[in-house]
């Protein structure tokens, strides 16, 4: 009876809170940011059709235990303005759950879009006007308060703040450019708007985590081209003399009692990212040094270098792991997205 | 005819950082016919048509930068904030947002707590040894 409901509805619960949860906790996703996006976007679509799918294939299950087939029978019955005798009011109610889940999860994520797009219209029109220097893409504020951020779009801005440019040596500025160019010419605000949109729609605490964990991976990818465009030493300077100086500038938090753990979860993924970078270069240094000393002793392979390449001296059998790691998530994208489809249209 | 103004600002954007400059400079407000003088000293070159500063101005009218009074029978333009208060709005635009979500804004890095400003401290000079 229930045949398509049962599967889809432990796959909606699976992806509503356990997978985002320990997703959020594993560490893997920090070596690995780009494959760890794809697979929260994967986790967001596939979790989203199946949080609809689940009480679609409840609801129809008395017409049809096929989903695609069940839902052609109640649409039969709608064209008809009839509603099918079969369904009891746990039907009635489970669809009704899903197409208010549906207009809702669509309705914000459009709202959203909107809301987003209008506050960028205005805030890049602002710093145009005000900025007192501008070439074609960055933008120079007059203020005291160290800040760089992009405004994102298809003609991107970035802004940077006279105290910006006071606080950081020439190499330092170098790579706050380098990181937020990298997010302009990603469109990396493309990746992040969904999962804001989808945590409005649903504010529960795996949408938050979600959130704030594709923020931070879109903030090390950044971070990753910068260092290679400039230095890892450089961008962790950087990161800590306007990390450390951000404070400063005035804002609304700390007014009421959530300031605090605000505060906290704005700040602690600043922290997180200077350690990623300071491990990275003391693990390249490890590497090149050995490199240079296998080439002293004439022994160098291409090989070796390869193997060193990694960034991580392990044991042969944790590199294969760590190597299988990104196609892994990558697989795992890739079903969840094909899996589902396939199982509601066979 | 543009082509022999080859100091005045051409392209809209341009034309309006000029007259938005104009106005933040004369807080107690100009005439479109005294923009179109001030905007002539600046640059040096030759005076603009009134009427395409009157577009500009309409421009930035509708977008809240600018406000006008009647003065006889002109109307005298003002910036509605000043430079410094646009700035600190932008910017705070951003900032305020809890860690970038709200607006989606990509930034550099979140505000830390004075604690986590130490513990970054320490974290770096790890780095440097």
């Amino acid at each position: 009876m229930l045949a398509d409901a049962w599967p889809l509805a432990v796959l909606a619960i699976l992806l509503a809170w356990p997978v985002p949860t320990v997703l959020a906790r594993a560490v893997w996703p920090r070596r690995h940011p780009r494959a760890a996006i794809a697979l929260w976007q994967a986790v967001g679509v596939a979790g989203g059709l199946s949080l609809i799918g689940a009480p679609l294939a409840i609801g129809v299950a008395p017409l049809d235990g096929h989903l695609r087939t069940g839902l052609a029978e109640l649409a039969r019955d709608a064209v008809r303005l009839r509603v099918p005798e079969a369904l009891g009011w746990g039907q009635e109610v489970a669809l009704a759950l899903a197409g208010v889940l549906a207009v809702r999860l669509v309705g914000v994520t459009l709202l959203s879009a909107v809301r987003i797009e209008r506050d960028l219209r205005r805030q890049r029109y602002a710093v145009d006007l005000a900025a007192e220097h501008a070439d074609r893409q960055v933008r120079v504020l007059e203020h005291a308060a160290p800040a760089a951020y992009c405004l994102p779009g298809t003609r991107p801005r970035i802004v940077i703040t006279e105290g910006t440019i006071a606080a950081l040596a020439p190499d330092e500025l170098e790579a706050v450019l380098a990181h937020e160019r990298a997010h302009a010419r990603w469109r990396h605000e493309l990746v992040v708007q969904p999962f804001v949109a989808w945590e409005s729609a649903l504010p529960l605490p795996p949408a938050r985590r979600a959130t704030a964990a594709v923020t931070a991976l879109v903030e090390m990818l950044a971070d990753d081209h910068a260092a290679r465009a400039v230095s890892r030493p450089a961008l962790a300077r950087a990161l800590v003399a306007i990390g450390g100086t951000a404070g400063v500038v005035p804002t609304r938090r700390g007014t009421g009692g959530g300031g605090t753990a605000a505060d906290e979860k704005a700040s602690t993924p600043t922290l997180d990212r200077v350690h990623r970078l300071i491990r990275a270069t003391t693990a390249a240094t490890a590497t090149s040094s050995t490199a240079t000393a296998t080439a002293a002793t004439g022994k160098t392979t291409a090989r070796a270098t390869a193997a060193t390449a990694t960034g991580r001296r392990t044991t042969p059998t944790a590199t294969t792991t760590e190597r299988l790691i990104a196609p892994a998530a990558w697989l795992t994208a890739t079903l969840l997205l094909i899996a589902p489809t396939w199982f509601v249209l066979r | 005819m543009a082509d022999e103004r080859a100091a005045a600002p051409r392209r809209l954007g341009d034309l309006e950082r000029a007259v938005m400059d104009v106005l933040w400079t004369h807080p107690e407000g100009s005439t479109a016919q005294e923009i179109v003088e001030r905007l002539a000293t600046r640059t040096g070159g030759p005076e603009l048509a009134t009427t395409t500063v009157l577009t500009v101005l309409d421009r930035l009218r509708r977008k809240d930068f600018v406000d006008r009074e009647r003065a006889g029978r002109a109307h005298r333009y003002r910036a509605v904030s000043s430079r410094d208060d646009v700035v600190a709005a932008s910017m705070l635009a951003v900032l305020k947002t809890t860690d970038d979500r709200r607006s989606a804004l990509v930034r550099f890095a979140g505000a830390v707590s004075p604690e986590e400003a130490a513990l970054l401290r320490e974290a770096l000079a790890e780095l440097e040894e």
